[in-house]
């Protein structure tokens, strides 16, 4: 197990949020916060510093693409995870070269999740 | 699951990094290009016409060859005779991800059984209103996704019963749940619930008993709903045409489904000992 991962998870459904929760913490990492819009998702961030967020595509008001350029723009560096269940070449292409680190279709199993977090590394272990 | 693309399964399976996943995408995309963009290279037609056919394209649900001939743009010779070169041109994701290496034959063949293990839908089985409907392959491709994430996550068998042509009465302690996806046309498609099924396939679901927790067992029906429809437009991989899904709206007031029922239908399907009917409405 490497350094403990620090994770916003960003859903518009409550029970993918007790999903992704349970699987995040089964895997020796910790849940920061959620959020349940794009908005909420962005002001969290920069609250919370997460070391990645785990982001739902479909969501009301903000949705998942316009917050990962959103993210992405404001910071770089910023670790995204997207967790969709849309899985079409188009959105998996849009996202990747918007910059996020892995894509997760739903229904997503432990072992996707665990796949999707490895490719995350703690800037602090990085320098070590 | 076998709707979903085959270059996702290999990503989430470790075997594909997303650099390689783009990559091969984009080697596809070479591979297959769309009739028009052939049309144009052949020198049948040019960048103009063949915006024009795109235009019309949107409005109608006909394909890009047909719309040509109706429009006087191509004959049917060059139609027939790009088809022949899409085909001869033709790659598959497999063949690209094993032409750069990342995979070899034998595990192609190992993933590719895997993936594909459960089949699409069979025609045979639906009703022949469906077989003539103009959204027949949305219709199908989502009842595709409806079974098979029934046996994936709630562990529920599920079978389709009949397309039903009068509304059916709403069942007792039922929730309505609808969604909608935006294909070239509206499509608005929800359940129509028994409680006893939702809280079982949120149980299932969730991994935890949620049955005396109301907003979590609908929260995550709901949310099945919005999986399905994600996976079911998926696999439509209609590139040129925009879709995209709209969240989960919690129960749909009633007088929406009886006013919107002209233009819709129910499908009466059924889960164990439970009935339950799933019905598309478009606009």
């Amino acid at each position: 197990m490497t350094n403990p991962l620090q994770v916003l998870i960003v859903d518009d459904s409550l029970s993918m949020r007790v999903i992704a929760k349970s699987f995040v913490t089964k895997l020796g990492h910790e849940v920061v916060g959620d959020a349940a819009d794009g908005k909420e998702a962005v002001r969290k961030y920069f609250e919370l510093k997460p070391d990645v967020v785990m982001l739902d595509l479909v969501m009301p008001r903000f949705d998942g693409k316009k917050t990962l350029v959103k993210l992405r723009e404001l910071d770089p560096e910023a670790n995204v995870i997207i967790c969709s269940s849309l899985g079409s070449e188009g959105d998996i292409e849009f996202c990747l070269t918007n910059g996020a680190k892995f894509y997760l279709q739903k229904p997503f199993e432990i072992t996707g999740v665990e796949n999707a977090l490895a490719q995350i590394t703690r800037p602090l272990e990085s320098q070590t | 699951m076998s709707n979903q693309f085959f270059g996702q399964y290999l990503l989430e399976k470790g075997l594909l990094n997303t650099q390689q996943l783009l990559t091969s995408i984009g080697l596809q995309k070479e591979a297959n290009p769309p009739l028009g963009e052939l049309a144009i290279r052949e020198g049948f037609i040019d960048e103009i016409a063949a915006s024009k056919i795109n235009a019309e394209q949107q409005r109608t649900d006909m394909r890009f060859g047909e719309l040509a001939v109706s429009m006087g743009l191509m004959t049917e010779e060059q139609v027939s005779l790009l088809f022949h070169t899409q085909k001869e041109i033709k790659k598959f994701f497999g063949e690209i991800v094993v032409e750069q290496g990342y995979l070899t034959e034998s595990q192609l063949q190992q993933h590719l059984d895997a993936h594909g293990k459960l089949k699409k839908l069979s025609l045979d089985h639906i009703d022949s209103s469906i077989k003539e409907h103009i959204y027949c392959r949305q219709i199908t491709d989502t009842l595709d996704a409806i079974i098979k994430n029934f046996m994936r996550i709630p562990k529920i068998h599920v079978q389709v019963a009949q397309v039903e042509q009068t509304k059916p009465a709403l069942l007792n302690d039922s929730v309505i749940i609808s969604q909608t996806t935006h294909l070239p046309e509206s499509v608005k498609i929800g359940w129509v619930m028994q409680r006893p099924l939702m809280k079982q396939l949120a149980t299932n679901f969730l991994g935890m008993d949620v049955s005396d927790q109301e907003e979590l067992y609908i929260d995550a029906t709901s949310e099945f709903l919005n999986i399905i429809l994600g996976n079911a437009l998926a696999s439509q991989r209609e590139g040129e045409k925009e879709t995209r899904l709209e969240p989960p709206l919690l129960e749909l007031p009633e007088e929406d489904i009886h006013r919107d029922y002209e233009q819709g239908f129910y499908l009466s399907m059924s889960a164990g000992q439970d009935n339950f009917s799933v019905f598309f409405m478009y606009n």
